[in-house]
């Protein structure tokens, strides 16, 4: 008989046969629990009407699938890749997170009248790409 | 010493596992947790010419940090079908139709923004957002 | 007495932290995990009606789901908007499959993750 660990969530009895189903539950040991590997934050300038890219190096030995959020600084709101903000508010569109074996990258179009510095947080995950 | 949980994938050895991905478990990764989800619908009409209307919708997290969060959308334009990540843009000929979010340190907030051009008329689009915030911490 | 399973992360005392970011465990509350369901790779292109992929997932639910562009060696995370001219790949969801699409040409290969965790 094979061991395993499980974890219901609240109001599932795990040993009956809602506890079998993974929408009801927290953690099993049968399955893959997607891991983030590496993580972190970063900062970059793009000039007002321009499109630029922030790279960090991620240190890891494979290329990671990643991804991201994006703030810009004087503002109160992040952005997930593939979002955008209008004017008058934060004015801009995070377009890309990317990586390849050294870095990874955050193509940021800043649509707004004004240069701007953008700070984004990274996830990298475990499975070499 | 320190200690820690792990369990290998089948067929790999815990014993001697060292890659990320050789593990279905291993306390030393972090992992996305998420703690609250749900659905909300929104929908707006833009009228005339250049006309553009935002409507939004305020979902309170009060977790007191920016939090990883997941956003689907279906398109405005078709106000069903699939779901679309982060974002959703339809550019058309003469008006167009966008659907978006973003969070702050005590709400997540779904949009969708109806843009007339100069043709004017009257356009109406409903998107259903589908959101799961986690406890993760962006530390923006 | 309810029970619990807490496993915080190197460097950080379960028994004493209290922030949840702390750990890659805390079932205290619904703090869920993300499952994974399937995984794999699909090559699309070049171009219409070619330039679309379709992975069945059959959970009669939209999951979350995870899919990266191969473009020249650079993975790329793919969203439901192809608002970079660089990497104009999308992807939608719905509640028997995944739909991927390629507007940049050539053939892409793409790889996505599928989660048992309904939307």
């Amino acid at each position: 008989m094979a061991e395993l660990i499980r974890v219901s969530k609240q109001g599932v009895d795990v040993l009956g046969s809602a506890g079998t189903v993974p929408n009801n539950l927290i953690f099993d040991s049968n399955l893959n629990t997607f891991k983030i590997v590496a993580s972190g934050t970063t900062t970059g300038t793009i000039p007002s009407g321009s499109l630029g890219t922030i790279h960090v190096a991620h240190g890891l030995s494979f290329t990671p699938p990643v991804t991201a959020f994006v703030k810009r600084r004087g503002f109160t709101n992040a952005l997930t890749v593939g979002a955008f903000r209008f004017f008058p508010q934060d004015d801009y569109k995070f377009f890309s997170a990317s990586a390849d074996p050294g870095s990874v990258n955050f193509e940021i179009n800043n649509t707004s009248s004004n240069a701007g510095t953008f700070d984004i947080s990274y996830f990298c995950f475990e499975i070499p790409l | 010493m320190s200690y820690k949980i792990a369990i290998s994938k089948n067929g790999i050895d815990v014993g001697t596992a060292i890659l990320p991905n050789d593990f279905n478990y291993s306390s030393d990764y972090n992992t996305l947790k998420y703690y609250t989800g749900g659905t909300i619908t929104l929908a707006g009409t833009a009228i005339g010419a250049f006309t553009t209307t935002t409507t939004q919708g305020i979902i309170s997290h009060d977790l007191g940090y920016i939090p990883f969060f997941t956003v689907y959308m279906n398109p405005p334009e078709l106000s069903s079908g699939p779901y679309y990540p982060n974002g959703y843009a339809n550019l058309g000929a003469g008006a167009n139709d966008y659907a978006s979010a973003f969070c702050g340190t005590a709400n997540l907030v779904v949009f969708i923004r109806l843009e007339n051009g100069a043709g004017g008329g009257t356009q109406t689009g409903t998107a259903t957002f589908i959101y799961k915030i986690y406890r993760n911490n962006l530390g923006l | 007495m309810g029970m619990t399973m807490r496993v915080s992360l190197p460097g950080y005392d379960c028994l004493t932290d209290g922030t949840i970011d702390h750990y890659s465990i805390y079932a205290d509350s619904d703090n869920v995990l993300i499952k994974e369901f399937s995984r794999g790779t699909i090559n699309i292109g070049p171009t219409f009606p070619n330039n679309q992929g379709t992975i069945t997932h059959s959970l009669g639910y939209i999951p979350l789901a995870f899919s990266f562009a191969n473009s020249g060696g650079t993975q790329v995370f793919v969203s439901g908007n192809d608002l970079s001219s660089s990497f104009p790949f999308h992807m939608n969801v719905g509640t028997s499959n995944i739909v991927l699409t390629n507007n940049k040409g050539g053939t892409i290969t793409f790889s996505y993750f599928i989660f048992y965790d309904q939307l």
